[in-house]
């Protein structure tokens, strides 16, 4: 497997948040997460960036396992996350947020790559100069999406890029992680907005506090009467 | 005229020694939410590197200089690694407290070390000599030493050097993300580790190099030099807005001016100098009632 | 850590010796009729042994080289004199107990000490409760002999060097106007800026400057700019050795170039190091120096020396003093009776001792010369005595 997490156990002192769960992403894949609040997603997402040090369990990228490694380090890999709730530092420019995205990156590569974001997201080339804390929430979306596409390159990870959009501008950023993933990356996405994702995505899993309790292929899902009931609404 | 303009300097001078020492707390608080209390002990200790360098090794003052804000520098990166480092997640009660026994270890250090007797720097260090003209405008009775200049054009080139790293290079951009959030920092491929060990020797290189240009304003030096200073140095930070940069020069200039300039001119409107803290450090305070975040500070966005 | 161990291993000595009585140097070939025991309280022990040491030996000396002349004469009678040492821990409440012990117990007929004020204040209430004749050598606390008759000191007060250093500008630079700076949070310089200004401007001098700092300042430029703008003939500044370096440097470049002067807050070697060449040929005032030029005064040095290796500090001189001072007044008085003794030292006119020319004021304290020292070639040198106004009369 291009990328897999072999029984993950992560808790928060005394909290047992994941416990026990495993999962696998192939390379030009897009895979969904699915689950009601605190199931665990964000944790399992925070965990394979290396934020968080797991208890117990692999997460094999590439043949390695890159559990218990720090952050800044997994970065080097080509692993990138779009982290809940955006977190774009407000004091920093659009160019500047891009920038330091880019810590890691000669010159060139730098400019190619914040070039690639600013052709994906054009506002941001509009807007270079101006403070992150000053951007309205779907521009600070765009921001941060747009760093993971200049610090990582193969595997994306996304918490909730929906959060608080309006309808429009989901589908804007649906449109494109496709297109994203169509160049080549591989794309792990977190989502409260299962239609949506079940979409885009190839396959899901579903959580449910702390275990997988449903996988497969995204239409299976979608068609699944437990889903349906629990995350569509339906 | 002259009167003032001579004051000006001695503000400028007096000004521009605080600043620096500012700049090392505000850009630790700025990465850290520490107060790094032992600053002024840090300063203190810059100082007699600076008598180190310059009466032992017998090295001129620019090379003392390097030697001072190196060994500072490295000084205050290990500080951090073995005192504050582990207490990253502690309660900042703890930290503080540290900070403080930093700060004492550091003051009885160098007195166990050279002794109370107060020390100076060698007659040849820097040799005053008054200018007669400055910028081609003869200088009448106002008197401009090459000490003013050199502590004045010193001070501006360290700080526009370090405003160039902090708002041009990668690190500085680092810095400033860290300040506005840790969390998301290490995910741009940046070690939290490495930034925080790059503030403190920014920061405490700024102090030695304040403590050796202090040393040289003020050639008395002794292990407790940094207690007064130091709190008042965080003063002026608090007050530009600890945090930013542009507020510690600020900052320190204001404090400077201030105290010069309520002895020079108080008397005229029945102050005594006397009254030159008190007044100094109440018109500090007024601007801290009307810009709670100092002249510079933005309010912290609350962090979940 | 070795001279520590040295210092406690004297005063150990110096502490079991002070247990009995200390005959000191009594001669075989004298015919003594008796003994006169005098109380000496130092600090042995606490915060200031050297001072303590220093008064010993002072103390010691004195004593040996009277009865070497077989002591006192009185009624054609020789008396031998012996010191009873008692060590005052530095503490007021020791030295209370341990003079009414040597008043009561070992019936003294004068106490030499105690030597800081904290302890003399107190000690002499109870000199003068029990009617006994007390002299501080080096107490400069005015209370230490307000409305006390029996108790006498021989340092000047610090406000004394006031007036004297306002006479020795006039006399020496001729100055017509003066400049003060000096720390208004600290009694002692701000009491003797007060006093150099009144009495400055009583004699003529104008005082066109009187600024001030707060202790712990290191940067006096703001209050030298304006000192410097009103182009005062000289700067008075009764700071400390720490103080004066900077104090001196900043007036220099901020272009003053007239004389600056001190008192004797200056005297610590310490300041020559830290001042360099800016402090060369400046002035200051003081009690006393080791190179002091009259015939008294250097035959104590050379003979201090020569039995202790090592230079009288002020303590030493002064304490040597007291003792001089009160073997005149009890053959001045020819009596042993304490009451007499009192009033002859009272009585004592132009007493000449090592730290120079003194009479007693109605309060026991001393009228007496200041030193002023200049500070030359990197050593606080010997350079004239200054006198209050009238002082010592036309022929001494
Ligand atoms: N820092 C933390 N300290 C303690 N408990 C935490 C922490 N972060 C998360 N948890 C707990 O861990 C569990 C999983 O949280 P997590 O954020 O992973 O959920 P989630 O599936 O991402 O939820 P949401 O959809 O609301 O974002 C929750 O019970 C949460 O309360
Ligand atoms: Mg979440």
């Amino acid at each position: 497997m291009w990328f897999s997490v072999k029984d993950l156990h992560v808790s928060y002192g005394n909290i047992r948040a994941v416990h026990g769960v495993s999962f696998d992403v192939d390379e030009g894949e897009i895979v969904t997460l699915i689950g009601a609040n605190g199931a665990g997603k964000s944790t399992i997402l925070n965990t394979i960036a290396g934020l968080q040090t797991p208890d117990q369990g692999e997460i094999v990228y590439k043949g390695t396992n890159i559990a218990g490694v720090g952050a800044h380090n997994i970065v080097k890999l080509g692993l990138a996350l779009v982290p809940e709730g955006r977190r774009i530092f407000g004091n920093l420019t659009v160019y500047e947020n891009l920038r330091l995205a880019g810590f890691q990156l000669r010159g060139d590569e730098l400019s190619r790559r914040i070039q690639r974001v600013y052709g994906y997201f054009p506002r941001l080339e509009e807007r270079r100069g101006q403070l992150g804390d000053t951007l309205s929430g779907g521009e600070q979306q765009m921001l941060a999406v747009g760093r993971a596409l200049v610090t990582g390159g193969d595997f994306m990870l996304l918490d909730e890029p929906s959060m608080g959009l309006a309808p429009i501008l989901v589908q804007q950023i649906f449109e494109i992680l496709a297109e994203i993933n169509r160049a080549g990356a591989t794309i792990l996405l977190v989502e409260q907005n299962a239609h949506m994702a079940l979409k885009l995505a190839n396959r899901g899993y579903v959580l449910e506090t702390g275990n997988i309790v449903l996988s497969g292929a995204s239409q299976d899902l979608a068609r699944s009467e437990d889903v349906r009931k629990a995350y569509l609404g339906a | 005229m002259e009167f003032f303009v001579q004051q000006f300097f001695n503000g400028l001078q007096l000004g521009s020694l605080y600043a620096l020492i500012a700049l090392g707390y505000t850009m630790v608080y700025g990465v850290l939410l520490l107060i790094n209390f032992a600053h002024g002990d840090i300063f203190m200790v810059g100082a007699f590197l600076g008598v180190f360098g310059s009466m032992v090794l017998d090295l001129p003052f620019a090379l003392t200089l390097v030697l001072a804000m190196v060994l500072t520098g490295m000084m205050g990166v290990g500080i951090e690694r073995v005192a504050y480092k582990p207490l990253r997640q502690a309660s900042r009660l703890s930290v503080v407290i540290t900070a403080l026994g930093v700060g004492l270890l550091l003051e009885n250090g160098m007195l166990a070390l050279t002794g109370a007797d107060p020390r100076s720097y060698p007659a040849n260090f820097i040799e005053t000599k008054a200018y007669d003209s400055f910028l081609g405008i003869g200088l009448g009775d106002v008197s401009i030493t090459n000490v003013k200049i050199l502590i004045i054009v010193l001070a501006a080139l360290l700080f526009l050097g370090l405003y160039t790293i902090v708002q041009r290079t990668k690190w500085g951009m680092a810095m400033r993300a860290i300040s506005y959030d840790k969390f998301a920092v290490p995910l741009m491929g940046v070690s939290q580790d490495q930034v925080i060990s790059i503030t403190f020797f920014l920061g405490t290189a700024l102090a030695a190099a304040g403590g050796i240009l202090w040393g040289v304003a003020f050639p008395v030096l002794n292990p407790y030099m940094g207690l007064r200073v130091g709190w008042k140095a965080f003063i002026a930070a608090v007050v530009g807005g600890i945090g930013d940069i542009r507020g510690a020069a600020v900052g320190g200039l204001l404090l400077g001016f201030i105290e010069i300039f309520v002895p020079a001119y108080g008397k005229s409107i029945g102050i005594s100098s006397t009254w030159r803290d008190p007044i100094a450090f109440g018109l500090l305070l007024i601007i801290l009632v009307v810009r709670p975040t100092g002249l510079f500070g933005v309010a912290r966005r609350q962090k979940v | 850590m070795n001279k520590r161990l040295l210092t406690l291993l004297l005063t150990i000595v110096i502490v079991m010796g002070a247990i009995g009585t200390i005959p000191v140097g009594a001669q075989d070939d004298c015919d003594f009729a008796g003994e006169i025991y005098v109380g000496v309280i130092a600090p042995l022990t606490g915060d200031i042994p050297k001072v303590g040491q220093s008064t010993v030996e002072a103390a010691e000396m004195a004593v040996e080289e009277i009865n070497a002349e077989c002591g006192l004469e009185i009624d054609g009678e020789s008396y031998e004199i012996v010191i009873i040492v008692e060590d005052n821990e530095s503490k007021a409440e020791s030295s209370v107990a341990v003079a009414t012990r040597l008043i009561v117990e070992e019936d003294v007929i004068a106490i030499i000490g105690p030597q800081s004020s904290k302890q003399a204040v107190p000690t002499g209430q109870v000199a003068n409760d029990r009617e006994t004749p007390m002299i501080s050598p080096w107490s400069t606390n005015p209370n230490t002999t307000v409305d006390r008759p029996w108790v006498f000191r021989v340092a000047f007060l610090d406000p004394f060097q006031g007036p004297v250093v306002a006479n020795f500008v006039q006399a020496e630079f001729g100055a017509a106007s003066a400049a003060v700076l000096y720390d208004v949070a600290s009694d002692y310089p701000k009491g003797l800026a007060e006093n150099f200004r009144d009495a400055a401007e009583a004699s003529g001098i104008e005082v066109v400057a009187f600024e001030s700092f707060t202790t712990g300042d290191t940067d006096f430029s703001s209050q030298l700019t304006t000192i410097i703008a009103e182009e005062p003939a000289v700067i008075f500044t009764p700071q400390y050795y720490n103080e004066v370096p900077l104090i001196v440097q900043q007036a220099r470049e901020l272009g003053f170039e007239g004389p600056i002067v001190g008192s004797d807050s200056w005297g610590t070697p310490d300041l020559i190091e830290l001042c360099g060449d800016a402090c060369n040929g400046l002035f200051f005032s003081t009690h006393y120096a080791p190179d002091i030029a009259t015939e008294v005064g250097q035959t104590f040095i050379n003979a201090y020396e020569e039995i202790y290796g090592a230079k009288p500090d002020d303590v030493a001189a002064l304490t040597y003093d007291a003792f001089q001072l009160l073997f005149t007044a009890i053959e001045d008085a020819q009596s042993l009776d304490k009451a007499d003794v009192r009033d002859a030292l009272a009585g004592i006119e132009l007493f000449e001792g090592v730290t120079g020319v003194m009479s007693f004021d109605e309060q026991g304290d001393p009228i007496k010369c200041a030193v002023i020292i200049q500070i030359k070639d990197g050593a606080f040198t010997y350079y004239d005595s200054a006198c209050p106004a009238g002082f010592p009369p036309e022929g001494m």
